[in-house]
C-alpha cells in the first residue's frame, strides 16, 4: 500500500479496482466520452483531490438532475439550440447526446461550480442551473410564490395538491372506476406558475377562486376551521360527484346451480321487502337514473340454499333459495349513473353499476389552499350574514387570522393580493418561484384605487357595523380534499350489533359500532368516585345479562322452559337464584370450567 | 368537623401573634381555617390511590425520555425524565447512573487543599490506572513503569504506592525488583512459562488496588453553602461511611436499593419521594407531595422496598382477579385454582369484572330495601299522623 499512496485510487460502485496516475486526465478523457455519448449518460464520475481518489457510479438508486454545462463561461446551449427547440428539431433527448446537458448525482455535486443564472457566469464556472425553479419538484413548483412559504410548507402544499378533487379525466361519463370524483364547474387559477404551463394543468383543472377574508367570526372558524358563504355553497363552490362502481356477477356453483338476477320473492331467505326492490326492473337491476337510498339494493338476487337438500317422499326437491341482492354502501345515497351488463368468458353474467353521489359542501369537510393551510368546514352561515365591503362583495371562506402568523405562509397572502390584481386587470399573473414580480402587483391594486396590501374596510353581516379593523380579503385558489369527507365518517349508534363470542357492542364504523369506552376513561369515573355511572357504561349499555346460579354448587344452572324447571345440572337442586351480571364474566367462566377450573359463585345477599 | 393538626395550628398561631390578633378573632381565623381544612379532606370513598396515579401519570407523559447531558456543567450526570422514573418507582436494584453527595467532617477537613486531596483519594485507583506493564515475551521478562505525573495528579505517594504494588504482587515470576530510582519494577520469568500463563497473571496484576473505594469512578469537588461537598459517579455508601473524614449524618447516596440495604426501609421511602420529586422537579412540572408521599408508603409499607411491578407490590396483591388484570393472566388464573382462592370482591377491577357496581366512590355505600320493615316504617307514620290530627 505504502508505494501506491502517490497515485489515485479509483472505485467503481464503492469498490476499489486499481489506481492510476494522472487523474486530472482520466476525469477529462472521461467527462469527453459522457458528452459525447460513447459513456452512458447516467453514469457519474467524482475526483476528490484531497483525499486522492476517484469515485465512478453505475448502479441504481441515485438521485440525478439535469444541469446545462458550461464552458470557458459560456453555457453550451445557444439561443440556435433553443430555436431548435421551439420549431421541434431536436429534443431533450438531443441535448444529452450533444453534451448540453448532462445528469449530475449526489456524489459528483461535490466538485462542481454551478452558476444560478446566465448573468452571474464566470470562467470558473462549470455548470448553469436550467431554472432556479427547478429545485422544485413539478407539483410543488405549481404552487404560486412558494419561495415565500417554509420549506415544510412547501412539501405539505404538494402532498394536499395531490389530493385535490378536479377533473382527472375528461371520459369520466364512460368509465366504470371502482372510486371517482369530479368537481363542478372547476376553474383556472387566477395566479399561475409556469410549470402549469407545461404540464397543461389548466387543461384538468382542480381548483376554484374564492374570494378568502381573513378574520374570525364567531368563533365557529377557530383552529383552522373555515366558515363558508351558503350563497357560494349553493351557488356550487365546491361541489362535486363521487362515483363508485359496485360489481355483482351469476356465480355458477359446483352443484350445477347458478345464482339469478331477479327481484327475490317473499319465499327466499333474508327477503328485505317489496320497497327495497322497488328500483328494480323485472331483470332484477335498478333503472337508471332513479335514486338508491342509503344502502339500497341496486341488483336483486337469488342465490341456491347453501347445503342441497334432501329429496323427500315424493321425489321433490324443495329448493329454499336465499337473498343475496347487491346493495349500496350503508352511508352513502346516490343516482344510479350508468350501468354495464356483459358476460364473463365462461359465460357468467356480469353486472356493474356506477353510482353518483352528489357531495355538497357541509360542516366537517376538509379543503385547503395550495399553501399548507388545510381545515374543515366550521360553519356554513347564510349569505345575508356574511360580511360585506362598501362595494357589496361577499367572501366565499372566511379564514381564521390565527392560521397565518405560527405557519408563516406569506405565499398564501402574495397570491391572494396578486388574485385581486388579476381580477381587476383580467391578466393572469405568473406566480413562479424566484421569477415572480410582486412590486408590479402592488403597483396594478394601488391603480385601480385599493391598498397596496390587499386590506379592506368590511361591515358587520347581522348588525350592518363598520368593522373598526380593515380586513385582509382576496381570491384564492381554493381545492377540494378527496379523503376525508365528513360523509364518510359520521356516525352514531344507539342499540345496535354486538359481538357473537362477548355480546359486546361492536367496534369501528364499518361494523355501525360503539364509541369505546376504555380502560382510562373508566379510571376517570372511578376518580371521580361516580360509581352508578361506570356500572351503567359497562353493565346496561354493553353486556348485561341474567345469569342463574346453583348456590349450593356455585355453577350456571339450567332452565328447562318445557317443563318450566330450574335445576342446577350438577347436584339437581332446585335452589338456584338469578345473578346480573356480564356476559364477560360468564365467557370467563366457561373458559375457566373448560380448563378444568372449578370456579365456584358465592351467592351472598339476596334482592327479591 | 375535624380538629386542624397541631402544625397548622402553630402556624395559625404564630400568624395571630405576629398581626397581634385578640382571643375572640384568633378563634375566628382557627374556624375558618378548620372549614378549609376539612373541605380539603378526602372524604370517604374517595379513590385516592387512582387520583395519586392519574396526577403522577398525566404530568409524567412530558418528561423527556432520553437522558440529558448538561455540556460543561460541575455536575456528574444522571439520568433524568421517564428513564429515571421508572427506576424509582420499579424499586431496580441497579441504578443507571449511581452517584453520591459527599459531605465533609468540618473538624477533620478544614482547607480546599485538604478536601481535594480526599477527594482524590476516594477514586478507585487500580495499578493499571497509575502505571503500565510493558511485556517482552522474548526474553520473558515484565516491566512495571509507573506514572509519576498521574500519581502526583492522585496526591498519593510514589514510594509508598510502589512499594505496595512491588508487596502485593506474589506467584509465577523467578524474581522481581527495583529499579530506575524505584520508579520501575522488573519480573523475570523462568524460560519455560507458557505466553498464555503470563498474559493471564499481568491482567490479575493490572486489578490490584491502590487506593480509594471500589465502584467509585469519578468525584467533583463542588462549593456548596460555604462547604465542600464531594460528587461521585458510582455509589459506595457502605465503604465511603467507613472514612472518617465524611459526615456520615448527611452523606447519602442516590441508588434506592443500596440506601435500603445500608440505612434501612425509612431511609429508602425518604429516598423514593426525594428522588421522585427530583425528577418531576428537574422538569419543571408541579405535582403534590403527598402523591409521593402516597406511592412510598406503598412501596415500603411491609419493611422491603418494592417496586410497582409484578414481582413488587402489584403482584403481592390478594384478589387473583386483580393480579390476572395487570400481567401474566394465565399464570394467576391457574395458581389461584391450585391454591383454592378466594375473591373476596375488594377491589375496583374485580367488581367490574364480575358486572357490579364498584366498591368506592358512591358505590361504597351499601343500602338494601327491607320490604317488610319498611311496610312497618310507613303504617308508623300513617300512626303518627293520625295522632298529630
Amino acid at each position: 500500500m505504502t508505494k501506491n499512496t502517490k497515485k489515485t485510487k479509483v472505485y467503481v460502485n464503492g469498490s476499489l479496482i486499481g489506481f492510476h496516475d494522472d487523474p486530472e486526465k482520466l476525469k477529462k478523457e472521461f467527462m469527453i466520452k459522457r458528452r459525447d455519448g460513447t459513456i452512458d449518460p447516467q453514469i457519474n464520475f467524482s475526483y476528490f483531490k484531497d483525499t486522492k481518489e476517484i469515485f465512478i457510479n453505475t448502479d441504481s438508486g441515485r438521485i440525478q438532475r439535469p444541469l446545462i454545462i458550461v464552458e470557458n463561461g459560456k453555457p453550451k446551449l445557444t439561443e440556435e439550440n433553443i430555436a431548435q427547440i421551439k420549431e421541434g428539431k431536436i429534443d431533450w433527448h438531443d441535448l444529452i447526446v450533444k453534451g448540453i446537458v448532462e445528469y449530475i448525482d449526489a456524489e459528483e455535486e461535490e466538485n462542481i461550480y454551478v452558476a444560478l443564472e446566465e448573468a452571474d457566469l464566470t470562467p470558473e464556472h462549470t455548470h448553469l442551473e436550467i431554472s432556479g425553479t427547478a429545485i422544485f419538484s413539478f407539483v410543488t413548483a405549481m404552487i404560486p410564490f412558494i419561495e415565500h412559504n417554509l420549506a415544510g410548507k412547501a412539501l405539505h402544499g404538494a402532498k394536499q395538491y395531490k389530493q385535490g378533487i378536479g377533473l382527472p379525466v375528461a371520459n369520466y361519463n364512460l368509465r366504470m372506476d371502482t372510486e371517482l370524483h369530479v368537481l363542478y364547474y372547476p376553474q383556472i387559477p387566477l395566479v399561475k406558475t409556469r410549470v402549469d404551463d407545461i404540464i397543461k394543468i389548466e387543461k384538468r383543472p382542480l381548483v376554484q377562486n374564492a374570494v378568502v377574508a381573513i378574520m374570525p367570526y364567531e368563533g365557529f372558524n377557530i383552529i383552522d376551521a373555515y366558515v363558508f358563504n351558503k350563497g357560494s355553497v349553493d351557488r356550487a363552490f365546491g361541489r362535486s360527484s363521487y362515483y363508485r362502481a359496485y360489481k355483482t356477477l351469476e356465480r355458477r356453483y359446483p352443484s350445477g346451480q347458478t345464482d339469478k338476477f331477479t327481484i327475490p320473492t317473499e319465499d327466499c331467505i333474508g327477503h328485505k321487502g317489496e320497497e327495497d326492490y322497488k328500483n328494480l326492473d323485472e331483470t332484477g337491476i335498478v333503472n337508471i337514473e332513479s335514486f338508491i337510498d342509503k344502502g339500497g339494493v341496486i341488483v336483486g338476487k337469488t342465490s341456491p340454499p347453501r347445503f342441497v337438500e334432501e329429496v323427500s317422499d315424493f321425489g321433490v326437491v324443495s329448493e329454499e333459495r336465499r337473498d343475496t341482492s347487491e346493495c349500496i354502501k350503508k352511508h352513502l345515497h346516490g343516482y344510479v349513473d350508468r350501468l354495464f351488463i356483459t358476460e364473463m368468458t365462461d359465460g357468467t353474467k356480469l353486472a356493474k353499476i356506477k353510482i353518483r353521489t352528489p357531495l355538497i359542501p357541509e360542516t366537517g369537510d376538509k379543503f385547503s389552499s395550495h399553501h399548507a393551510q388545510k381545515g374543515v368546514i366550521g360553519a356554513v352561515v347564510p349569505e345575508e350574514d356574511m360580511p360585506f365591503t362598501s362595494s357589496g362583495m361577499k367572501p366565499d371562506i372566511i379564514l381564521g387570522p390565527h392560521s397565518i402568523p405560527s405557519r408563516m405562509t406569506l405565499g398564501q397572502l402574495l397570491e391572494s393580493v396578486a388574485g385581486k390584481a388579476v381580477s381587476l386587470t383580467g391578466e393572469q399573473i405568473d406566480g413562479t418561484a424566484y421569477y415572480n414580480d410582486k412590486e408590479y402587483v402592488f403597483k396594478q391594486l394601488e391603480e385601480f384605487g385599493f391598498r397596496y396590501d390587499g386590506k379592506e374596510v368590511f361591515y358587520s353581516g347581522k348588525t350592518g357595523e363598520k368593522i373598526e379593523m380593515p380586513i385582509f380579503v382576496g381570491p384564492l385558489a381554493y381545492q377540494r380534499l378527496n379523503t376525508h369527507l365528513a360523509i364518510n365518517k359520521i356516525q352514531a349508534r344507539d342499540k345496535g350489533p354486538v359481538q357473537l363470542l362477548t355480546r359486546q357492542p361492536t367496534e369501528g364504523k364499518q361494523k355501525e359500532g360503539g364509541q369505546k369506552f376504555g380502560e382510562m376513561e373508566g379510571e376517570a369515573l372511578v376518580s371521580h368516585g361516580t360509581a352508578m355511572t361506570l356500572y351503567e357504561k359497562l353493565m346496561d349499555s354493553s353486556d348485561e345479562i341474567f345469569l342463574l346460579f346453583c348456590e349450593d354448587c356455585g355453577i350456571p344452572a339450567t332452565n328447562d322452559k318445557i317443563r318450566n324447571k330450574k335445576f342446577c345440572p350438577i347436584c339437581k337442586g332446585e335452589n338456584i337464584s338469578y345473578i346480573k351480571t356480564s356476559y364477560g364474566f360468564k365467557v370467563l367462566l366457561y373458559e375457566l370450567i373448560s380448563m378444568g377450573i372449578f370456579p365456584k359463585i358465592l351467592i351472598g345477599d339476596k334482592i327479591d | 368537623m375535624k380538629e386542624l393538626p397541631e402544625k397548622i395550628l402553630e402556624k395559625v398561631g404564630k400568624y395571630a401573634e405576629s398581626k397581634k390578633f385578640s382571643d375572640y378573632k384568633k378563634q375566628k381565623l382557627i374556624d375558618v381555617v378548620t372549614q378549609g381544612y376539612n373541605q380539603g379532606l378526602v372524604c370517604k370513598g374517595d379513590a385516592m390511590g387512582l387520583i395519586a396515579a392519574q396526577s403522577i401519570g398525566e404530568p409524567g407523559t412530558q418528561l423527556t425520555l432520553r437522558t440529558k447531558h448538561y455540556a460543561g456543567s460541575q455536575e456528574v450526570s444522571v439520568g433524568s425524565g421517564i428513564q429515571r422514573l421508572s427506576e424509582i418507582v420499579d424499586a431496580r436494584s441497579f441504578s443507571k447512573h449511581p452517584q453520591m453527595t459527599v459531605y465533609l467532617n468540618k473538624e477533620i477537613i478544614k482547607t480546599k487543599k485538604d478536601a481535594q486531596k480526599f477527594c482524590n483519594n476516594l477514586v478507585y485507583v487500580t495499578a493499571d490506572d497509575i502505571g503500565e506493564f510493558q511485556e517482552d515475551f522474548y526474553n520473558r521478562n515484565v516491566v512495571y513503569k509507573i506514572d509519576e505525573q498521574k500519581v502526583e495528579d492522585l496526591f498519593l505517594d510514589k514510594e509508598e504506592i510502589i512499594t505496595l504494588i512491588f508487596d502485593s504482587i506474589d506467584g509465577l515470576y523467578t524474581s522481581k525488583r527495583f529499579s530506575g530510582k524505584k520508579t520501575q519494577i522488573n519480573f523475570l520469568f523462568d524460560k519455560n512459562t507458557p505466553l498464555y500463563d503470563i498474559r493471564k497473571a499481568i491482567i490479575k496484576w493490572k486489578k490490584i488496588p491502590v487506593s480509594g473505594c471500589k465502584k467509585i469512578e469519578e468525584t467533583i469537588l463542588s462549593e456548596k453553602e460555604n462547604e465542600y461537598v464531594i460528587l461521585t459517579k458510582g455509589s459506595n455508601l457502605k465503604e465511603v461511611l467507613k472514612y472518617e473524614e465524611i459526615d456520615s449524618y448527611r452523606t447519602v447516596t442516590n441508588d434506592l436499593a443500596e440506601t435500603y440495604k445500608i440505612l434501612g426501609v425509612e431511609a429508602a421511602r425518604h429516598a423514593v419521594v426525594k428522588y421522585f420529586l427530583q425528577v418531576f422537579e428537574e422538569n419543571g412540572i408541579a405535582i403534590d407531595n403527598r402523591h409521593a408521599y402516597l406511592l412510598a408508603d406503598l412501596m415500603t409499607s411491609n419493611g422491603l422496598l418494592q417496586g410497582v411491578v409484578r414481582t413488587g407490590i402489584t403482584g403481592a396483591k390478594k384478589s387473583p382477579f386483580a393480579r390476572a388484570s395487570f400481567e401474566e393472566t394465565t399464570k394467576h388464573l391457574l395458581n389461584a385454582a391450585l391454591n383454592r382462592e378466594r375473591e373476596e370482591l375488594n377491589g375496583i377491577v374485580e367488581n367490574i369484572i364480575v358486572g357490579q357496581p364498584i366498591n368506592s366512590g358512591t358505590g361504597i355505600v351499601k343500602l338494601t330495601l327491607d320490604p317488610k320493615g319498611f311496610e312497618k316504617m310507613v303504617k308508623a307514620k300513617k300512626k303518627m299522623e293520625e295522632k298529630n290530627k
